[in-house]
């Protein structure tokens, strides 16, 4: 479950492939490995432009078991979803993953194009202030004042290096961006060419040229895309992990991975921690018990397994720098509690309920989480 | 030993090579797995009027009722196989144990505990490819077997596949010692069948069988047949055997096993593709049916849209197989993504519409109709409603109303009996088929005719073939209406939790007609009443039967045991009203109307023995003043104090002046407010007292606590009528001292667009508000 935070551009270092300082490498690096063995192995035929056959891929996201070669799992749940999502982009659809919060939008997106084209790096993050240029193409203008147009004074957005490359193009929140910039995508993706009439030219996309959006449910009104770009893309929605296993499943990875690349002086938190946090979690989502016996008020704000992770992240660094290096109770409550009460102060009265209904009776092996949330609220 | 053909029931592919195998080996004799003594009702398939999806009906007659269900589709290989011989009238048998036997078999142990009827159907038609999915891992078998099998492939391939299959899985499948018994047996009456034919003259390479393809290997001349001896020596219960007609709707219904399809319509499509010769343009069929019951429900999905559906679904089936077609699985998550945009919830209902469909089956007039069919036809005969068979809706004429409604008094007038009580006997009638949930009749009496008198129903009729096909399903229950009405009410008393459910069958009983039914709910009531702590549902119950024990001509049914449970129950109501009150939000609308239905049955004066009405009203003064209670309750307390005369001016003034009054919780105050004006609203417009409270509290509020007030005040006010409204606007324009005539002219003054988009702002954050 990629965070908005862990998608921060990498240095320019990172590209080049070796630089061990970099806060995060990108997951063609990671899993460089992973991706040549399977590359080896892989007989089956591949889409033009394509660096695996979709069946290679497919084992890389979800970590089957693919001619001998054992991928770890990136994508943990819903495994026909990421079927579907390979199978888009096979057939030269544009991809949509729509979800909320924290469901692994990104983190799924950066690992199909760091399998498919061998670089998860080309990249538009969208935000408010993304502008065309950003999209097509913008100039050098101290050589565009000295010799006029011309190739050496253009300098190419990740679009266009996309199209001219034959990669796969990954545009993150694409529902942040004004819509006539979202427009801009719409001739671009039927077309497949990007006119640069200033130099009375264009750029024709090489096979294997494709793109995956990613959006958020939650804010899908701030700029909804238009029916006509909506069209051209097959949609994707990832739902979040309704069941506790999986869920934990997906947490326990994701948080040890966490430690190793922070290298946090801590052990990862016990499966006893993690079920707990994520019982949690569940719960308050669903706004009942998960036994269904007693009904609970949700938080307005979302819960998503991003945040359960980085609650359990965040347990890790306090053990580390201030505790004994183990992660105790109360290194988890300031998470949840931050993590559950975040836009709305009234959520701390859903929480105050939830530790007093439902904690306090279980007793038990909850007793301890039970008083360090109580010491904070 | 013959032509062994092994199939899987409702399998399109499984029929297309049966019709090609038959077509070439042209048999003499076939042979279907299906209970032999059903055999007759093969010569019912080919009628004109015939139409599937029908199902072949046994079911045991004496107690504990057993049956057995086998539906047939169009593309059922069974069907094909029937109707192929049939046809060129060549012998055609079922030819596995007969239902009569397998119904009296015991049992094995299940794991849901007591075998339902449901379950003989199943192990009847049990599925052993579900076995295989788990082997394969595939979502769902139904996934696998459409892959494996329903993707045409070249003639003959099928049967030899399948036959190898079966044997392979007879390996596999772990069967409990019960089932291993019953399938052997299966197997033996199968063989002997097969010997019995060949006896009669049919050359074996002549004879073809037509059998699960579990059983196929199990089918030779090795084995030893069913000797008569065991034959005689197994249980035969007298059975009743029926063709209904039966609905696809049904059929998906009853999917998981054998004897159900989850997506009949898609197979029916399926199966009309395969006769084309290829199901290549299926899934173009089926996304483009998708789109276009989306477009009839107002969205716009362009053709291109069905092409890169199809495209994405092709993608995806070759993902798991090179060169395999999609399957429904693979159709349906292409449809998702881009005909539903990623909104499964939006689709789910043209999903279902394309994969089930509504098409229902059909039989000949008179053939082969149940016990309970013939007793339905008789009493439409009897009260003279066959021109309500149509599939119309139509108001049931009867003698009140100007015809327009049942009089269930006896017409005095009237020449005979019969006569006299036609209108009472064509409500009873309705009753219990109402009870059955045969869709044929509703009841239509408005709240008015029933606080007007006990006499007047009204019904809308209107016969829909589903009508038919439950009706037939219920013969599972019993053989006429009566006994099928009573036992499904005695169903839903064993089901019974509460006892607020227990008395609504008691009155259930009673307007049906069932004492039976009516007493055994009867003593339901009795031993749920002190056990349920639910103050709604015990106050709904004393209502219920309070009602019911004003019965006391009209029905058939002696109502006199009735009132002493009206008794308990009331005081046990009046026991847990304080505590119910102490409640949310949510339940205490239910608490007040509950407190109404307790209030009602105190008022009732004709029971033999006075209610302990003070203690009634002590509870409720209690209520009042108790300030942990949920202010409505409390509000609905003081009103039916009122209403019933047991407060004084004076204390009822006290407690207003305590609840409505400035700096209290704003909700709280709107919430008392609401309850209090829940009732008898003069008696509240004469209390000058009221008003004024009202008036300080609101006039002290804050514009933040003021939208807090405002939902609960809105709800309150709501009800008041104009002239109530007026007598209001004067009280407070004495408090103000203005001008009456002003101040209701700018009350009655429409606020205009600009006002209300103003105020629909102001309150946007208030969503209980329906402006």
């Amino acid at each position: 479950m990629a965070s908005k935070k862990e998608a921060v551009k990498p240095a320019e270092g990172a590209l080049s492939g070796a630089s061990s300082q970099a806060l995060r490498e990108p997951a063609e690096v990671l899993f460089q490995r992973e991706l040549e063995a399977l590359a080896a192995a892989d007989s089956f035929e591949r889409p033009p432009g394509w660096k695996l056959s979709p069946r290679a891929v497919l084992a890389y996201v979800c970590g089957k078991e693919f001619k001998g070669v054992h991928p770890t799992a990136k994508y943990i749940g819903h495994e026909r979803l990421v079927e579907i999502a390979v199978a888009t982009l096979a057939t030269d659809r544009a991809l949509l993953l729509l979800g909320e919060p924290g469901t692994a939008k990104s983190w799924l997106s950066e690992h199909l194009s760091a399998a498919i084209s061998g670089t998860s790096q080309l990249l538009v993050q969208g935000t408010a202030g993304t502008t065309e240029e950003q999209i097509r193409y913008s100039w050098n203008y101290a050589m565009l004042l000295a010799e006029g147009p011309s190739p050496r004074a253009l300098v190419p957005s990740p679009v266009h290096r996309c199209m001219a490359e034959g990669k796969l193009l990954r545009f993150e929140e694409i529902t942040r961006c004004p819509s006539e910039v979202q427009d801009a995508l719409i001739t671009l993706l039927s077309e497949k060419v990007l006119a640069i009439p200033e130099l009375n030219s264009h750029v024709q996309a090489q096979r294997g040229f494709n793109l995956i959006a990613t959006a958020n449910t939650r804010d899908r009104g701030v700029n909804d895309m238009s029916a006509a770009l909506k069209r051209r893309f097959n949609i994707v929605v990832l739902p979040v992990p309704s069941d506790l296993a999986t869920e934990i499943s997906i947490v326990e990875k994701r948080v040890a991975d966490l430690g190793q690349a922070l290298r946090l002086p801590a052990s990862p938190p016990g499966r006893q921690a993690v079920e707990k946090i994520v019982q949690i979690f569940q719960e308050l989502r669903r706004g009942q018990t998960l036994d269904g016996k007693q009904k609970i008020k949700s938080p307005s704000g979302v819960l998503s397994t991003a945040e359960a992770i980085s609650v359990l992240g965040n347990g890790m660094a306090l053990a580390g720098h201030f505790g004994d290096g183990t992660v105790s109770e109360r290194d988890l409550a300031a998470g949840l509690l931050g993590a559950v009460v975040k836009e709305d102060a009234r959520d701390e009265e859903v929480f105050v309920e939830y530790l007093e209904n439902v904690l306090k009776k279980r007793g038990g092996e909850w007793t301890g989480l039970y008083k360090a949330c109580k010491e904070l609220v | 030993m013959g032509q062994i053909f092994g199939v899987r029931h409702l399998s399109p592919a499984g029929a297309w090579h049966l019709e090609r195998f038959l077509d070439r080996i042209d048999p003499s004799a076939v042979l279907i797995e299906g209970p032999a003594d059903a055999s007759p009702l093969i010569e019912h398939f080919l009628h004109k009027k015939t139409r599937p999806p029908i199902a072949i009906l046994a079911f045991t007659q004496a107690p504990p009722i057993r049956s057995l269900l086998f539906p047939l589709a169009p593309y059922s290989p069974e069907w094909i196989a029937a109707t192929w011989a049939a046809r060129r009238k060549r012998l055609v048998r079922f030819f596995d144990l007969p239902a009569q036997i397998f119904l009296g078999l015991e049992t094995g142990e299940t794991d849901e505990g007591q075998p339902g009827p449901s379950d003989d159907s199943r192990r009847y038609l049990a599925d052993p490819w579900q076995e295989i999915a788990r082997i394969t891992g595939d979502p769902h078998h139904e996934v696998w077997w459409e892959r494996q099998f329903e993707q045409l492939q070249e003639e003959g391939s099928y049967r030899d596949a399948l036959l190898e299959f079966g044997q392979g899985l007879r390996s596999l499948r772990e069967e409990s010692g019960h089932e291993r018994r019953e399938t052997l047996l299966r197997e033996a009456f199968m063989r002997r069948e097969l010997r019995r034919v060949v006896a009669e003259g049919h050359a074996p390479e002549r004879i073809v069988a037509v059998c699960g393809a579990y059983h196929a290997s199990a089918l030779r001349w090795e084995l030893p047949p069913l000797d008569d001896g065991s034959l005689r020596a197994l249980p035969s219960p007298p059975v009743r055997l029926a063709l209904m007609p039966y609905s696809y709707r049904r059929l998906s219904s009853q999917s998981g096993y054998g004897a159900g399809n989850h997506a009949p319509a898609y197979y029916q499509a399926l199966w009309e593709e395969t006769q084309q010769g290829t199901t290549g343009r299926l899934p173009a069929r089926y996304l483009a049916a998708v789109a276009a019951r989306l477009r009839l429900a107002g969205k716009v999905r362009s053709s291109a849209e069905v092409i890169e559906a199809v495209r994405l679904a092709t993608a995806l089936a070759a993902l798991h197989q090179d060169r395999s077609a999609p399957t429904l699985a693979e159709l349906r998550d292409a449809a998702i993504s881009l005909l539903g945009q990623g909104d499964a919830a939006l689709l789910a209902p043209h999903l279902e519409a394309v994969e089930i469909g509504d098409a229902i089956g059909a039989l000949p007039p008179g053939v082969a109709q149940t016990a309970i069919q013939e007793d339905f036809h008789r009493w439409i005969l009897d009260l003279g409603l066959s021109g309500y068979l149509v599939d119309k809706e139509q108001v049931v004429k009867g003698r009140a109303d100007k015809g327009q409604a049942l009089d269930l008094r006896e017409d005095s007038s009237a020449k005979n009996r019969a006569t006299a009580l036609r209108d009472r006997r064509v409500a009873l009638f309705f009753r219990r088929l109402d009870a059955l949930d045969i869709g044929f009749a509703r009841d239509h009496t408005g709240d008015e005719d029933r606080r007007q008198n006990t006499f007047k129903e009204r019904w809308i009729a209107r016969w829909t073939p589903d009508c038919e096909v439950a009706l037939a399903e219920r013969s599972l229950l019993g053989d006429t209406i009566e006994t099928a009405a009573a036992r499904r009410l005695s169903e839903r008393l064993a089901a019974a939790t509460d006892v607020g459910q227990a008395a609504a069958l008691v009155n259930q009983g009673r307007r049906c007609a069932l004492p039976s039914v009516f007493e055994e709910a009867l003593r339901l009531v009795q031993s749920l009443a002190t056990l349920d702590g639910s103050f709604p549902s015990v106050a709904s119950a004393a209502r219920e039967l309070a009602y019911l024990a004003r019965f006391r001509e009209v029905d058939e049914v002696d109502t006199t045991s009735v009132r002493p449970l009206v008794r308990q129950l009331f005081l046990r109501a009046v026991l847990l009203v304080g505590a119910a009150a102490r409640c949310n939000d949510d339940a205490s609308v239910e608490v007040g109307r509950a407190m109404a239905d307790v209030h009602a049955v105190a008022l009732l004066d004709d029971l033999d023995e006075p209610l302990p009405t003070d203690r009634w009203a002590a509870a409720l003064h209690a209520l009042a003043d108790d300030d942990l209670a949920h202010p409505f309750p409390a509000g609905v307390a003081c009103a039916l104090l009122l209403e019933a005369g047991a407060i004084q001016d004076q204390l009822l003034d006290q407690r207003i002046a305590r609840r409505v009054s400035p700096g209290m919780e704003p909700a709280r105050c709107a919430g008392f407010f609401e309850g209090l004006a829940s009732r008898n609203r003069m008696a509240l417009l004469a209390r000058r007292q009221l008003w004024r409270s009202m008036n300080e509290f609101l006039e002290a509020l804050g514009d933040e606590a003021f939208l807090r007030a405002l939902p609960g005040l809105r709800r309150a006010f709501s009800s008041f009528e104009d002239g109530e409204a007026r007598r209001i606007v004067e009280i407070l324009a004495e408090a103000w001292g203005a001008h009456p005539a002003d101040l209701a002219l700018a009350v009655e003054t429409r606020i205009d667009e600009d006002e209300a988009r103003q105020l629909q702002h102001d309150l946007a954050d208030l969503a209980d508000l329906d402006l």
